[in-house]
């Protein structure tokens, strides 16, 4: 029964030219689909809805594969034609690399897309932390306060559906998301101490977004509350529960990064006579691992540390003279596969192409007699 | 072998030979190599009037002069340069609306102008306030105008060496010092420079005192007339100036640029490129191998201009051949000669001299209109400032961007060659296989400079690929040469579809070299971009002309099956 699979109807079918080409022809036009609607919408919409999803709705209403979906299709397309189709041979051998190469890549980019998470830390000249934000994932933190210490706990927002309950560990409460508003404005003439929400249509980019919550909170002895909390830098609201001041804030989500960094010095240089800038670099002190030394972070030139990649993102100045430096602290578990992939190709292509031509050249030489 | 390796040369010689004379008027030589800073990069005077009369007038010359002595005029004698019709107006709403005399696109003089000057600011000001991309041609054109004749106006005083004011009561604008900024006040030249006339205007500057005086001395030495004096006082200025910069531009890249710009290499080689083309046209009317030869013979010369003029940016700037878009055009159609001669020295069949001549041509011209806009040697971006990644993914990426194109004119030979000569032809099938070689080398070298960017991307903002536009372009072009050349290898299209596929591909390159830049960011220029869409438009109404044709083949002609579904295939 499996000694003919590869006369299968659907193993030919998978491991088909045919499939090749429709499949690069629908991904060709997601990407023009794409660009377009980046120029109209912006990257953050055109990534959600095209580049980064399985299904693509077109004009809202009909289902296309999205880039996702097309991506698996020539992946699994590629790896038939790997084992059943493509020659095991020298002369094959480039185009052998070149399909492996092509599937490390398109794994990859799956686990980029997955797996990358991209953090900013700000820094004064002069400060340090060791911590970074993320752009537009936005968390929700509870703590208390004793004696300069914080006991905090933290959630991502994003599993927090309303009527899902999350337990706060080590506090004894529990609290229910009941409405969770992507953007929103405060309403100015609320009571002190209470915040009044409303609804503000959400930005294309997330980044320029401010949510908030209304949320339930259900304590030891069936004692309940309900109040409103907005993100951003404002006060975090304040409860008392069992004789502790408890904190609730909406914020960035953070990390902790495994150093310090410390801005030291941020220079920026222009072309002379104009205002292009020509260089941007950031002086730095790393303190991690029992170690502690200076660094540079510049354009082109990021700094790495155990997993994480501190990148010059952008700069501040204010009227004092002052700088701060933006670093985007990136950490991607599939960073070095396009690498690799990327030299398969390459090296395959070479391959393939030399086998050609010598066995062209070998076969025009007859004809050149005549 | 050596007698015919030797044989393009001697045409270039003869071109060149001019230019190794020993310069007529020494005044002249003295006053182009006058350093000036302008847009953050040290340069001679030569470049610069050269670029400010172009931009001006659309003319790198003025009445059969050079540039530089029409700035010598304005600069010491300026009353005499008001009658110059240099002020080229595009649009004839312009002076319409400005209420001048004269109608159409003619070059004004200053004279002329000046009686809608206040008109004409109202007008620029409404236009600054507009978005850069809801402008439409009138306001780009009324913004140009305006732009040139602020300059010009401050020309005309940037070597007043008797300042109305008291010296020192007063800090010069920045737009006004920066007008001609030819005086480094510091020892080190590394602050911005000022004009003649900002620096006497200026709080007491010590270091250039004795700089300005010779300055003033050429100035009356132009207005009188003596040449040898003239020459005297600025090759003094500029020993000076070139003496306190320590490590400012050098004396022998200073003169390598003003040969450059003597030389205009890029036009001479579009001229040869257009002659070799004139005689392959008629080497179809006269038979016989001599006139095939001469064209390839021209093609050479040309690329030799082509090739030095590209090397001398190289070392004027010490940077890779392409670092703005003007340079991705007249590299692109370098590769596109060179392996258009590589095609004919393999084949004989005039192919190659065709394909090669056409693309070099045609992207020397464009270049040419680039170059409209002021200075082609710019400073880079901090992010751009990487000469590892800009020889590395730009050019190969600009390779790529070659083979395609190539590939793409070959299919259009061979659609056209089709139309005309319906039965089979060896032509088409040497053409065919040419094609597919081609453009398989264009895959390569635009899959690896994409892969190239990608790993730059990665070094400096942290990732590999993040949807941009331009890199979406690139994607694009992989993804449709990968299609062609599946398509071909299932048997899906033939000969007539991969000629079909490769003049897509070459849409695709176009779309991703400029439709790109028309997306997101509006390109820096006045009155060129509403111009590049039409144009545009109507090479993408030219290309689906062509397709049809394909198909019309495909249907019409008892050809074999596998074409006639190709070529409906490339229609998507």
């Amino acid at each position: 029964m499996w000694a003919n699979f590869r006369r299968w109807k659907w193993v030919c079918l998978l491991s088909s030219l045919q499939l090749t080409v429709l499949g690069l022809l629908i991904m060709a036009l997601l990407v023009i689909g794409g660009t377009i609607l980046q120029a109209d919408k912006g990257i953050y919409a055109a990534q959600r809805e095209v580049f980064q999803s399985w299904v693509f709705w077109l004009f809202g209403l009909i289902p296309m594969p999205g880039m996702l979906l097309v991506g698996a299709l020539l992946f699994v397309n590629l790896l038939a034609a790997l084992l059943l189709r493509l020659r095991f041979s020298w002369s094959g051998l480039g185009l052998v690399l070149v399909h492996v190469g092509m599937l490390v890549l398109l794994g990859g980019g799956f686990i980029s897309s997955n797996q990358s998470r991209e953090y900013f830390m700000t820094l004064g000249e002069g400060e340090s932390s060791r911590m970074a934000s993320a752009a537009r994932e936005w968390e929700l933190a509870v703590w208390i306060e004793s004696g300069g210490n914080r006991q905090v706990q933290a959630v991502d927002i994003a599993d927090l559906r309303p009527g899902r309950p999350w337990s706060v560990p080590g506090f004894g409460l529990e609290l229910t998301v009941e409405r969770f508003l992507a953007n929103c404005r405060s309403l100015a003439g609320a009571a002190p101490g209470e915040t009044v929400l409303e609804v503000a249509p959400a930005n294309a980019d997330p980044a320029e977004n401010v949510p908030g919550a209304v949320l339930n909170l259900r304590g030891p002895q069936g004692r309940t509350e309900r109040f409103s909390l907005q993100a951003g830098d404002e006060a975090p609201v304040v409860q008392r529960w069992s004789g502790r001041d408890v904190h609730f804030s909406l914020r960035l989500q953070r990390i902790i990064l495994p150093l310090r960094l410390t801005l030291l010095d941020f220079t920026r240089t222009v072309h002379p006579g104009t205002d292009l800038p020509r260089s941007f670099t950031s002086r730095v002190e790393i303190e991690g691992d029992g170690l502690r030394r200076e660094a540079l972070i510049a354009m082109n030139r990021p700094l790495r540390f155990r997993g994480y990649t501190f990148y010059q993102s952008s700069y501040g100045e204010d009227a004092q003279g002052g700088a701060s430096s933006t670093f985007a602290v990136v950490r991607n578990a599939g960073r070095w596969l396009p690498y690799v992939s990327s030299a398969m190709i390459f090296f395959g292509l070479l391959w393939h192409f030399a086998a050609q031509l010598i066995s062209a050249k070998k076969k025009s030489l007859p004809e050149a007699k005549p | 072998m050596t007698r015919k390796a030797i044989k393009p040369w001697l045409p270039a010689l003869l071109l060149i030979l001019p230019l190794l004379l020993p310069a007529q008027d020494s005044g002249q030589v003295q006053f182009k190599s006058v350093l000036i800073l302008e847009n953050g990069r040290i340069k001679p005077l030569d470049t610069f009037a050269r670029n400010l009369l172009k931009q001006f007038s659309g003319r790198s010359t003025f009445s059969g002069q050079e540039a530089s002595v029409w700035l010598a005029r304005v600069l010491f004698t300026p009353g005499q340069t008001l009658h110059d019709r240099v002020f080229l107006i595009n649009h004839s709403d312009v002076p319409t609306a400005l209420g001048i005399a004269g109608q159409g696109r003619q070059r004004y003089s200053f004279l002329q102008v000046e009686p809608g000057l206040a008109k004409l600011r109202q007008l620029a000001m409404q236009v600054a306030q507009l978005d850069e991309r809801s402008r439409s041609a009138v306001d780009n054109e009324t913004w140009r105008l305006y732009v040139n004749c602020q300059i010009y106006i401050r020309l005309l005083s940037a070597c007043d060496f008797a300042p109305a004011v008291e010296p020192g009561s007063r800090e010069p604008a920045g737009d006004e010092a920066a007008v001609l900024a030819i005086v480094p006040p510091s020892e080190a030249g590394t602050e911005g420079w000022l004009s003649p006339a900002a620096f006497v205007a200026g709080p007491g500057r010590e270091a250039a005192a004795a700089e300005v005086l010779l300055l003033q001395e050429a100035a009356q030495a132009f207005r009188s007339g003596q040449d040898r004096e003239f020459s005297r006082a600025l090759g003094a200025f500029n020993r000076s100036v070139q003496g306190r910069l320590a490590n400012g531009a050098a004396g022998g890249q200073v003169s390598l640029e003003i040969f450059y710009n003597g030389l205009d290499p890029f036009f001479k080689a579009q001229l040869a490129y257009g002659l070799a083309l004139l005689l392959l046209l008629l080497s179809l009317l006269v038979r016989g191998r001599l006139l095939p030869r001469l064209s390839l013979m021209l093609l050479l010369v040309g690329l030799l201009f082509h090739s030095s003029g590209l090397l001398a940016r190289m070392v004027i700037m010490g940077r890779p051949p392409v670092t703005n878009l003007y340079e991705t055009f007249v590299f692109v159609a370098w590769v596109c000669v060179v392996l258009g001669v590589a095609l004919e020295l393999a084949q004989r069949r005039a192919l190659g001299v065709m394909t090669g001549g056409i693309a070099g041509l045609l992207f020397l011209l464009v270049a040419g209109r680039y170059s409209m806009e002021g200075d082609t040697m710019g400073m880079l971006a901090a992010v751009l400032d990487s000469n590892l990644w800009l020889a590395t993914h730009v050019a190969t990426i600009s390779i790529g961007y070659a083979g395609c194109v190539i590939a793409g004119i070959i299919g259009h030979v061979q659609i056209v060659h089709r139309l005309l000569h319906p039965g089979p032809s060896p032509f088409r099938a040497l053409a065919a296989r040419s094609l597919y070689a081609v453009l398989a080398f264009g895959l390569v070298f635009t899959f690896i400079g994409t892969v190239m960017g990608g790993i730059w991307a990665d070094q400096s903002w942290g990732r590999f690929w993040g949807w941009d536009p331009k890199e979406n372009g690139a994607l694009l072009i992989i993804l449709w040469c990968a299609i062609v050349l599946h398509a071909r290898l299932a048997g899906m299209i033939r000969e007539l579809g991969m000629a079909a596929g490769a003049v897509v591909s070459l849409l695709t390159v176009v779309l991703a070299w400029f439709g790109v830049n028309l997306l997101g960011v509006g390109m820096h220029s006045y009155g060129f971009t509403s111009g590049i869409v039409r144009w545009l438009l109507a090479y993408i109404a030219v290309e689906i002309a062509f397709l049809a044709a394909a198909l019309y083949l495909a249907r019409s002609r008892p050809v074999p099956r596998g074409a006639s579904r190709g070529a409906g295939a490339e229609r998507t």
